[in-house]
């Protein structure tokens, strides 16, 4: 009894999550190419202390092998040196990501409010759609 | 064992002065517990079946008789008017507190600073923070800043450290708590379901039949309902819309709201300017008996709240064990209930779509909304019940007793 409770309630609570997903998709805040813009800035939004020196591939000649070879080994000295301020780059970027997420949230649901008609607004058309539904009715009971 | 009880009763209008009746109610039920209620001393208890069943003293009487009590029940709300004579007696009469709301910073200030001892409100800020500006903070809540305040310094320290335990409603309850003091003895019990004056096993059909009948509702009306102390914070601007966006297609809809604006809410006028006057109907403060039965007439209930001070409301575990299908915010103190006995809706910027795609669902969907109050009712019947949850309460007054 308990388990097909849980199983119903699970598969249940599944519809109602995909309900609320689909409005997530389909409302303004979410549109294609700011989603693409924050995968991007989320992409970049982490950087390694490592990356760069004769990555992917080793440059071309002896003496710019040597020269990459070195700052490798430069960079891997110092990494007790450079990877805390790597660390501290990384989080400031990612609140920065954060709060232009939450910007945009925020003016996108401005613009919703600015398109959509607002609540009075809406009630008002409702009525009046009500209103006019049921004068058609009433003439065509005339009728 | 013999327990005082401090606490409100009826006709307190409050959630907090039924429960605490349902719950004396069904703790008596085991023969070796014997209840008394101290209470405020500005008003008189009118509930018969409690003032048969219980002796009732004012908190005036407790000091000569308290070395005849086994144990301390204290029912604690941020309500300084209500429940502001407690606070004393918790820090020389230690007992078991149940923490209704996670700040008591408005109840601290009613009986301190609104009183003109701003020493005593200072002190207490001084015992749980530290040198805070406690007179600077006293400011921005009165000036409606509040409502992160009042959670940033929620003053339950020193109330948490004079009892012997502390019983709350949620997990999150129980963490927030604990943060706070690591070595508190807090216990984590649930909201029992129950009806006020009805012991008999609850028939759900007979009660909706009954119900709709009371508003003269048709069999294929679809109800939708808000029950409780109606202020802003309970989204009903939201919940209105999302019923308007309803009625072109579901002409024969009702809105009733079981309950009362507060004051400052003109709730009337909102309702006007929305067009909604001939759909939905305001009844008022009602009796709790009368208050519960009116929920059995919703095909669905909503009861949003937002921000929270981290109680968990009292209204959804009702909805839900009558087979009310339920929407509710996703707020911490909730997260016990599972998306899929009730519908939990984010308080974020879809709250409103949201809401409007799922009220729409739910009346084209009468299986859907079925389902949805069946789990509900048996979720709330094997997690909320009354009798396991008044052993509970008996339980940890024993281990927290003389």
């Amino acid at each position: 009894m308990e388990n097909e409770l849980t199983a119903s309630i699970a598969q249940t609570g599944k519809q109602i999550e995909s309900i609320l997903q689909k409005v997530r998709e389909t409302s303004h805040a979410s549109s294609p190419v700011r989603t693409a813009i924050f995968r991007r800035m989320q992409q970049t939004a982490t950087i390694n202390s490592h990356w760069h020196i004769a990555w992917p591939h080793w440059p071309p000649g002896i003496r710019a092998k040597v020269t990459a070879a070195s700052q490798k080994i430069i960079r891997r000295l110092l990494q007790w040196y450079i990877d805390p301020i790597v660390e501290q780059q990384n989080q400031f970027n990612q609140t920065v990501v954060n709060a232009l997420q939450l910007l945009a949230d925020d003016l996108a649901a401005l613009q919703t409010l600015c398109q959509s008609p607002s609540e009075v607004q809406q009630a008002k058309i409702d009525r009046l759609q009500r209103q006019i539904n049921t004068l058609s009715r009433q003439i065509q009971d005339k009728d | 064992m013999r327990i005082a009880f401090f606490a409100i009763l009826s006709p307190i209008r409050s959630a907090l002065a039924d429960y605490a009746e349902g719950l004396a109610l069904a703790m008596v039920q085991n023969q070796d517990v014997t209840i008394d209620f101290f209470i405020n001393d500005d008003y008189q208890p009118d509930n018969h079946q409690i003032l048969e069943k219980f002796n009732i003293y004012t908190y005036h009487e407790f000091s000569a008789h308290a070395d005849q009590y086994y144990s301390i029940l204290y029912w604690l709300g941020d309500h300084g008017r209500y429940n502001g004579f407690m606070l004393d007696f918790i820090h020389r009469y230690p007992g078991v507190v149940v923490l209704h709301d996670l700040t008591l910073h408005r109840c601290v200030m009613d009986v301190t600073l609104n009183r003109g001892d701003a020493a005593a409100y200072q002190a207490e800020m001084r015992y749980a923070y530290g040198d805070v500006d406690a007179l600077e903070i006293a400011r921005q809540i009165k000036t409606g800043n509040g409502d992160q305040l009042v959670l940033e310094y929620p003053l339950f320290e020193r109330i948490v450290d004079s009892s012997l335990g502390i019983i709350v409603h949620s997990k999150y309850g129980r963490n927030q708590i604990l943060a706070k003091r690591p070595y508190a003895s807090v216990h984590h019990i649930p909201h029992p379901f129950f009806m006020p004056g009805q012991s008999a096993p609850i028939e759900p059909e007979k009660m909706r039949a009954e119900a709709r009948a009371s508003f003269n509702l048709s069999k294929d009306t679809f109800v939708v309902g808000s029950s409780g102390i109606f202020v802003p914070n309970k989204h009903l601007g939201d919940s209105l819309s999302a019923f308007a966006h309803l009625l072109p297609r579901h002409p024969n809809s009702k809105y009733i709201l079981s309950g009362f604006a507060v004051p400052e809410y003109n709730l009337n006028a909102h309702i006007e300017q929305m067009g909604l006057s001939d759909y939905v109907t305001i009844t008022g403060w009602q009796p709790p008996d009368a208050f519960s039965r009116q929920m059995a007439a919703f095909d669905v209930g909503i009861h949003l709240r937002y921000p929270h001070i981290g109680g968990v409301p009292y209204t959804p575990i009702r909805l839900m064990g009558l087979g009310v299908c339920t929407i509710v915010s996703d707020i911490e103190p909730l997260a016990e209930l599972p998306q899929g006995a009730c519908i939990k809706i984010p308080p974020d910027v879809y709250q409103r779509d949201s809401l409007r795609t799922i009220l729409e669902h739910l009346a084209d969907n009468p299986d859907f909304r079925k389902e949805i109050a069946h789990n509900g009712q048996q979720y709330i019947s094997q997690n909320h019940n009354i009798v396991k949850i008044a052993e509970r309460y008996i339980q940890t007054l024993s281990i927290h007793g003389r």
